[in-house]
């Protein structure tokens, strides 16, 4: 299942994207076909209830496809795409994940992943306008990511439960700035400026991608692609990742995971460049879908 | 004000320190004839200085006048439990290598030259790693077995912002609390990035109040002590820091909104036990007890998984 969060008519609402590009309004939806889902239910409600709506989705997703005419069946250009949700915690990323960078083994010194995070505040839509000013930071580049969605309880876990406790994966942009990582040493500040993580528009729940460790991941400048690597290709798959990080630390429904950027370093590659004003940036995994960014320097 | 959650016979509620009481704040509203509005102290500073002045002032009134002998909203302190005062909307941040001294000490231990950091060395601990007062503090050997402390001084933001001049820094402060930012040092230093290492469930230990700027107007005055077990190890000046409260919040709001709620925790002076020669690392029924002169003192023990 492929849910969302849209804007129609100035209301957000939950949605569920089916095939030619029609976004089913979950909530409307449920009520004609006499589904019972929670009120006022939310895409991050229904990630921390695990597997528990699932199947009442489905079937409010099943009526939808045999009644496709009805009102709560939007076309998706008619709506606006939303970030699926802001998470409670920050948002935690697997660096230094790479097993290599254009092509040769990754130099990076640190056995262990370089795990790090970036406030909830940076969330943002896809298509946004992110914009930062030049007096806070000049160097700004970008990763795709994996999103990874937790749906159960993890602590001290192996890596086959951890993979079993994904809710689904969607699609993000890690904005970083280079010159305030090494400005502050540690990296989350430099990750977490306003608007530095457009993600979604899909939450693909995880019975729909077969295999979560093998999807091409892609970046693209405005339409050149600059960074083209698959999720095989990192150090920790996604259950392996999961189960390390749970060594000691819980990780809870809802929690968000980017798994680190396979192959090459967003603009790590050469020609070495930062985004400039007027910039669009595309990340795109496999199967799950892209999330667009323009970019301004203020 | 010194506001706190704090529970009694199972129940939380929402209080004011005055002394060695603890005055439950809805009925002692209510005793005043006071409307109360909100319960749990996140609310409290979301809802901004009104709210904080109105606590203020009930604060003021019952320092200067008392209560009723036989008023049932106060306690003794010893009486009542001290909760975590509220979890954060998001990841506690905190600032490294903020006091030259411990810089020294601990970069001559690894051994690396010292650099002094050009600006705050911000990073996150994991929001489960949030506790109080009182709370165990339980490592698993299978993660580490270097369990440190860290007492540092714990900023609360109550008004949001962003690109904040240093000058304006204070205004955006409820108040000031005491963090044992608790750290498994071979997890610190295997990664690179501090986070993993510090996110240990229980290893954000706060409370055991928030003192507000009335009670706290200047922090940098305050003196900051740790014992393990009674035995002394950190005393030393709040305001030895690098970067000071103000300039820390102005850093972080750079291009970065901050929220009502958000935690800064300043870094630690010298004398934590990885300063020592051999090193000393927290083992299972330590105590560690951490204070800040004019906010409180949080007590915690340490305990190993399994045991």
């Amino acid at each position: 299942m492929r849910l969302c969060r849209f804007r129609s008519n100035s209301q957000v609402a939950v949605g569920i994207a089916v095939g030619d590009r029609r976004i089913v309004d979950v909530s409307s939806a449920a009520a004609l076909a006499g589904v019972s889902l929670p009120t006022a239910i939310s895409l991050q409600g229904i990630v921390q209830a695990g597997e528990e709506l699932l199947d009442d989705l489905s079937r409010v997703q099943q009526w939808a496809l045999q009644n496709s005419d009805a009102s709560c069946v939007l076309a998706e250009d008619a709506v606006e795409l939303l970030h699926p949700y802001r998470p409670r915690k920050n948002i935690v990323k697997a660096g230094g994940n790479a097993r290599t960078i254009n092509g040769v083994p990754n130099p990076d010194a640190v056995a262990l992943l370089r795990y790090h995070t970036k406030a909830p505040t940076a969330v943002a839509d896809p298509g946004t306008l992110l914009e930062w000013e030049s007096r806070v930071t000049t160097e700004v580049y970008a990763e795709p990511q994996l999103v990874v969605a937790i749906g159960r309880p993890l602590f001290f876990a192996t890596p086959d439960e951890a993979q079993a406790a994904v809710f689904g994966y969607s699609v993000g942009t890690d904005f970083r700035a280079w010159d305030l990582m090494n400005k502050h040493g540690q990296w989350p500040k430099a990750i977490s400026l306003d608007g530095f993580f457009p993600w979604g528009p899909y939450l693909v729940t995880a019975a729909e991608v077969a295999n979560p460790n093998a999807l091409a991941i892609e970046l693209s400048l405005n339409g050149d692609r600059l960074v083209s690597g698959s999720s095989a290709d990192v150090k920790l798959s996604v259950g392996e990742m999961l189960a390390e990080y749970s060594m000691g630390i819980q990780i809870e429904p809802g929690d968000l995971f980017m798994l680190g950027t396979p192959e090459a370093v967003g603009f790590g590659c050469t020609p070495y460049r930062f985004c400039a004003s007027g910039d669009v940036i595309t990340s795109s995994v496999e199967g799950i879908g892209s999330v667009e960014t323009p970019v301004r320097i203020v | 004000m010194r506001i706190c959650t704090f529970s009694a016979a199972g129940v939380t509620h929402l209080g004011l320190v005055i002394g060695d009481h603890v005055i439950e704040v809805v009925p002692a509203q209510v005793a005043r004839g006071l409307t109360p509005v909100v319960d749990d102290l996140l609310s409290v500073i979301e809802m901004g200085r009104d709210t904080w002045d109105e606590l203020e002032r009930l604060n003021q009134s019952l320092a200067d006048g008392g209560w009723p002998s036989d008023a049932s909203w106060v306690r003794e302190c010893s009486e009542v439990r001290f909760e975590v005062p509220f979890l954060p909307p998001k990841n506690p941040w905190t600032v490294g290598s903020n006091y030259l001294r411990h810089l020294e000490i601990a970069f001559a231990r690894i051994p690396r030259e010292v650099v002094i950091p050009k600006a705050p060395e911000f990073f996150t601990k994991a929001l489960t790693a949030v506790c109080g007062d009182g709370a165990d503090i339980v490592y698993d050997k299978r993660a580490t077995v270097t369990v440190d402390y860290e007492n540092e001084l714990m900023i609360v933001i109550g008004v949001g912002g962003k690109n904040i001049p240093k000058e304006k820094a204070m205004e955006h402060i409820f108040g000031f609390s005491v963090a044992n930012d608790v750290s498994a040092r071979e997890i610190q230093m295997h990664h690179g990035q501090f986070f993993r290492g510090k996110s240990q469930t229980g290893f954000c230990p706060f409370g055991p109040v928030v003192a507000t700027q009335v009670d706290v107007p200047d922090p940098n005055v305050e003196q900051l002590r740790t014992w393990v077990n009674g035995e002394l190890r950190q005393d030393w000046p709040v305001g030895d820091m690098i970067f000071k409260v103000d300039e820390i919040v102005s850093w972080l709001s750079q291009g970065m909104t901050i929220e009502p709620g958000d935690v800064i925790i300043c870094g630690t002076a010298p004398g934590v036990g990885f300063e020592y020669l051999p090193q000393k690392w927290l083992q299972h029924g330590d105590v560690v007890e951490c204070e800040i002169s004019g906010i409180g003192r949080i007590r915690n023990t340490i305990k190993m998984a399994g045991i």
